[in-house]
């Protein structure tokens, strides 16, 4: 059975519909994260289930106990926010003792149990400061500590990494998903970093519009994206425009080329369709047998560190191509001419919705 | 949730109340200067009286004298502070709040003393009377000055103005005092309305101004203060509104936070 | 705009000097020649305010021959005189108290109390303008309002036959002058106190509820905790704030209350006590107490500008 169970929930602020019927289903000590952009509902879900918004419908469970009509402070979930909300007034050790002195705890098992939580976040010598004078990456770990202290049911973050450095922020995602499983404790987790969601969660449930698009594993959703939207959403995309050569065979014709998709296409032959192609499924070279091969030239070459993004024009579109740095083999020159080939269950045709995005998916490329 | 909003509005109806009611009741007491009927006698009366048009427009002399040279001496020290010594600002900063510190009243009380006699009597001479009223907006001028080139990132636009050629008066006339224009503004406004109803240092320095006119005529009369009281309210609220309407549209925070006139 | 052309007649000047030292000197010359832009402030501030101060404060410490004496110190604990200052402090303390409670719950009430938000800016807008609503039209709109034939005087009287002035309430003594002072404070209050509201983030409340605290545990414990520099600080603000009022008190009480800055006034326009030395003591009294408040107004502004960022 679930640990944390959502039915049908909606939320609406007025007019404004954010939330639209979602169900959800999380299991005892799963990391699940929301990902989406921003206005997804991604965040007012989790505030749901906090309790600091109350579902216009639906029902939110937790441990088979139904949560309408409970408090907050009665919840027993222990919540991050993006912004730490550490208390100003208080030291780190005050912070991390406040809910354990809220429930009435004595002094010597507070102490005892901060100081546990203390060396769980390896912040020992930083007891007696101040928030203001911790930095930001310091901040959230204390306030992951005060919520994990009163060893709550769940955790609930709240993009907790958005307002720190990139270095820190891959640092301190990598901590809270060992602490998470060293407690296993169930945790959802909002985001609207694709990189974060994919790397850390059990499963990713991906956002648009209060809707959950897809939700499944990172492997998952990253190679079998169950809509264009999450096709377009997480990762690199190229997005290209063919004409259906034989829907049967679910082949197409592109800059002159006969290519073959994945599969079958719901679209007549001569029909324009958009397609989706990932940048690390294509090589440069012939490659193996039965890969399709397009021609082109070398527009410009990016150096990304341990990837090289190779910018590719063919017959009048741009085609990006992801290949690992090689230190013995310099990327070919611009200006060149070059053959690229991938295989044909990396190329998904029928993107319809995805071609109405085109911003979504030139800022995924960016990403 | 219900519960909290229902206080909010208590003491919000409360505030409401302590602001509106002495300012209701004024009204209608101004409107008394007839036995029996609601009319606006008392006004008629102030605007006949000549020593109001006089007084007034001493004390509008006086005002704009004070923005002119508050501005001037200010405006300049503002922007040569931000560019060139920003380690002085601590000091210039105190220098511009020790009003608060020193009452009108002590002001008035140490000008007197200083320049009553040789070598320089100055007492007789509507100049100390504007420099004290310089003295008193100091803060005011000062903080609309600061915030206004707070928000414009002073240095970078000099920076970008230089590289495009501009010269300093160029940079002046062109970059900074147009996008000073809000802060420059306020400041004239709340100076104007705190000066032209100013009366510690003109009852002092005895000058036939607005104030002490305002504090005579409440000792002889009884409807016309009240009159006074709304006109005076009406100017300051002009004022004050017209600042609050300029720096919306102009973005920067420069409140009107007052404590000098009182 | 002097100093603006200064400083064009001084920039190439500058640029053309023949560094006469190498480094570090000439730096130091151009450092203290921009200094010189600021002497146009200085001289001005110097001569009408610190001068005048200052003359005060020499002033206290003089006999009427200007020889040095502590007399007029120690004339400061005269009974009248020291009266003066415990009213004037009752004053100041009550309606720093009053307005300070009152401002503090309505800033709250448009801030976080969840009223609509065209309110808020409403009631900063009448802010700005109440504040400087004050001096000789806020006593008359009193007098108006709460004197002898004050519009709510005779209304209370034939509406509820309650008689103000039978029931020991005086406009022109300290009540009175306390409810007009209050007046000017509440507005002032709430605009200094609406940012450290405005500080005050959404999200200490919800930690606090989330880790199961009530909403009286939040305030006990955090809320009023992190207000309590801001509070205090404004608090005594507002006391300065009164202490040095003179204008709103002369146009009430027509000079007739016992407050320090009236007797000031008095005393400068030569009617009373014929002793200017005891003047002086009398400012540098109110001086030394001003000062008092502005370190310490300073001193938790940063306290609460640490916590509340």
């Amino acid at each position: 059975m679930a640990f944390i169970e959502l039915r049908d929930i909606e939320k609406s602020f007025g007019k404004n519909q954010v939330v639209k019927r979602l169900s959800l289903d999380v299991g005892k000590g799963e990391f699940v994260s929301f990902l989406g952009g921003s206005g997804c509902g991604k965040t007012t879900t989790l505030r749901m289930i906090a309790g600091f918004e109350t579902p216009s419908a639906g029902s939110v469970k937790v441990d088979g106990r139904d949560m309408s009509g409970i408090a907050p402070n009665k919840r027993n979930l222990g919540m991050v926010f993006q912004n730490y909300a550490l208390f100003p007034n208080m030291t780190v050790r005050r912070n991390i003792g406040f809910g354990l002195r809220i429930a009435g705890a004595k002094g010597a098992e507070v102490e005892s149990r901060v100081d546990e939580m203390l060396g769980l976040i390896h912040m020992e010598e930083f007891a007696h400061r101040y928030p203001h004078q911790l930095s930001g990456g310091q901040q959230q770990r204390v306030a992951l500590a005060r919520a994990i202290a009163v060893r709550p049911s769940a955790l609930l973050l709240d993009e907790p990494l958005s307002a720190l450095d990139a270095k820190i922020r891959v640092k301190l995602r990598d901590d809270i998903r060992a602490i998470q499983q060293r407690l296993g404790i169930t945790t959802i987790y909002v985001t609207h970093d694709q990189e974060e969601a994919l790397s850390i969660s059990d499963r990713v449930a991906v956002m648009r519009e209060g809707r959950i698009e897809q939700i499944g594993s990172p492997f998952e959703v990253y190679n079998r994206p169950a809509t264009p939207y999450v096709a377009s959403f997480i990762g690199t995309l190229n997005l290209l425009s063919g004409a259906v050569a034989d829907p049967s065979k679910g082949t197409l014709l592109v800059a002159g080329r006969e290519l073959r998709s994945s599969g079958p296409i719901e679209a007549p032959a001569g029909a324009e369709v958009k397609l989706s192609l990932r940048p690390e499924s294509l090589s440069i070279g012939a490659g193996q047998a039965g890969h399709n091969r397009i021609e082109g030239r070398i527009e410009s070459v990016k150096f990304l560190g341990s990837v090289v993004r190779v910018v590719v024009e063919t017959g009048g579109q741009r085609v990006f191509m992801d290949t690992f740095n090689d230190p013995s083999a310099p990327p070919p020159p611009v200006g060149s001419s070059v053959e690229l080939s991938f295989p044909p269950e990396a190329l998904k045709a029928g993107a319809a919705e995805a071609a109405s995005e085109p911003e979504r998916a030139a800022a995924a490329e960016e990403g | 949730m219900k519960r909290k909003t229902g206080l909010s509005w208590l003491w919000l109806l409360l505030g409401i109340a302590y602001f509106f009611i002495p300012l209701a009741a004024t009204f209608l007491f101004s409107l008394r200067g007839k036995k029996g009927v609601f009319s606006f006698v008392a006004y008629a009366n102030v605007f006949a009286d000549p020593l109001f048009l006089k007084t007034f427009g001493f004390s509008l002399r006086m005002a704009i004298l004070t923005v002119a040279a508050g501005l001037a001496l200010i405006v300049p020290t503002t922007i040569w502070l931000h560019l060139k010594v920003p380690k002085a600002r601590p000091v210039v900063e105190i220098f511009t709040l020790l009003p608060f510190v020193i009452p009108p009243i002590i002001l008035a009380y140490g000008l007197i003393r200083l320049y009553a006699k040789p070598p320089i009597a100055l007492v007789q001479s509507p100049v100390l009377l504007v420099a004290g009223y310089v003295i008193i907006s100091f803060p005011y001028i000062y903080r609309s000055v600061d915030a206004g080139l707070r928000a414009m990132d002073l240095r970078g636009l000099t920076e970008a103005a230089q590289s495009l050629g501009a010269g300093w008066l160029a940079l002046m006339l062109r970059v900074v005092l147009p996008n000073l224009r809000t802060a420059l503004l306020s400041a004239t406004f709340l100076t104007l309305a705190i000066v032209i109803g100013e009366l510690t240092l003109a009852n002092l320095l005895a000058w036939p101004a607005f104030g002490p006119y305002m504090a005579q005529m409440g000792r002889n009369r009884a409807y016309e203060p009240a009159a006074l009281s709304i006109i005076s309210f009406g100017l300051t609220w002009g004022a004050i509104g017209l600042i609050q309407a300029l720096t919306r549209s102009g973005r920067d925070k420069a409140s009107g936070i007052g404590a000098g006139a009182h | 705009m002097t100093a603006l052309a200064e400083r064009e007649a001084a920039g190439p000047a500058r640029e053309s000097e023949p560094g006469p030292r190498a480094g570090h000197p000439r730096a130091d010359v151009k450092r203290s020649l921009s200094w010189l832009g600021l002497v146009p402030f200085f001289l001005f501030a110097f001569a009408f305010m610190l001068l005048p101060a200052s003359s005060i404060l020499v002033g206290s410490f003089q006999d009427a021959e200007g020889a040095f004496t502590l007399a007029n110190l120690a004339n400061l604990f005269r009974p009248s005189i020291l009266n003066s200052y415990i009213v004037t402090i009752k004053v100041s303390a009550t309606t720093a108290l009053l307005g300070g409670l009152l401002g503090f719950l309505i800033a709250y009430a448009i801030t976080l109390g969840g009223l609509p938000k065209p309110l808020k800016s409403f009631m900063s807008t009448f802010s700005g303008v109440a504040s400087n609503f004050a001096g000789v039209p806020l006593a008359f709109a009193f007098i108006a309002t709460l004197g002898r034939m004050g519009v709510l005087t005779v209304f209370l009287r034939t509406a509820f036959g309650i008689e103000l002035y039978d029931a020991g309430f005086n406009l022109y003594s300290f009540w009175g002058l306390s409810l007009t002072y209050t007046y000017f404070q509440i507005p002032l209050m709430i605009l200094i106190i609406e940012p450290a509201l405005e500080g005050m983030k959404r999200e200490w409340r919800e930690a606090a509820e989330n880790l199961g605290a009530t909403s009286l545990q939040y305030w006990l414990k955090v809320g009023l905790p992190v207000l309590m520099p801001a509070f205090l600080a404004a608090f005594i603000l507002l006391f300065g704030n009164a202490f040095g009022a003179y204008a709103t008190a002369y146009a009430l009480t027509g000079g007739l209350i016992n407050l320090v800055t009236i007797l000031i006034g008095a005393q400068v326009k030569g009617n009373v006590l014929h002793d200017p030395n005891l003047g002086y003591a009398l400012a540098l009294g109110m001086i030394i107490i001003m000062t008092a408040c502005i370190l310490a107004y300073s001193w938790l502004q940063k306290l609460s500008s640490r916590w509340v960022k």
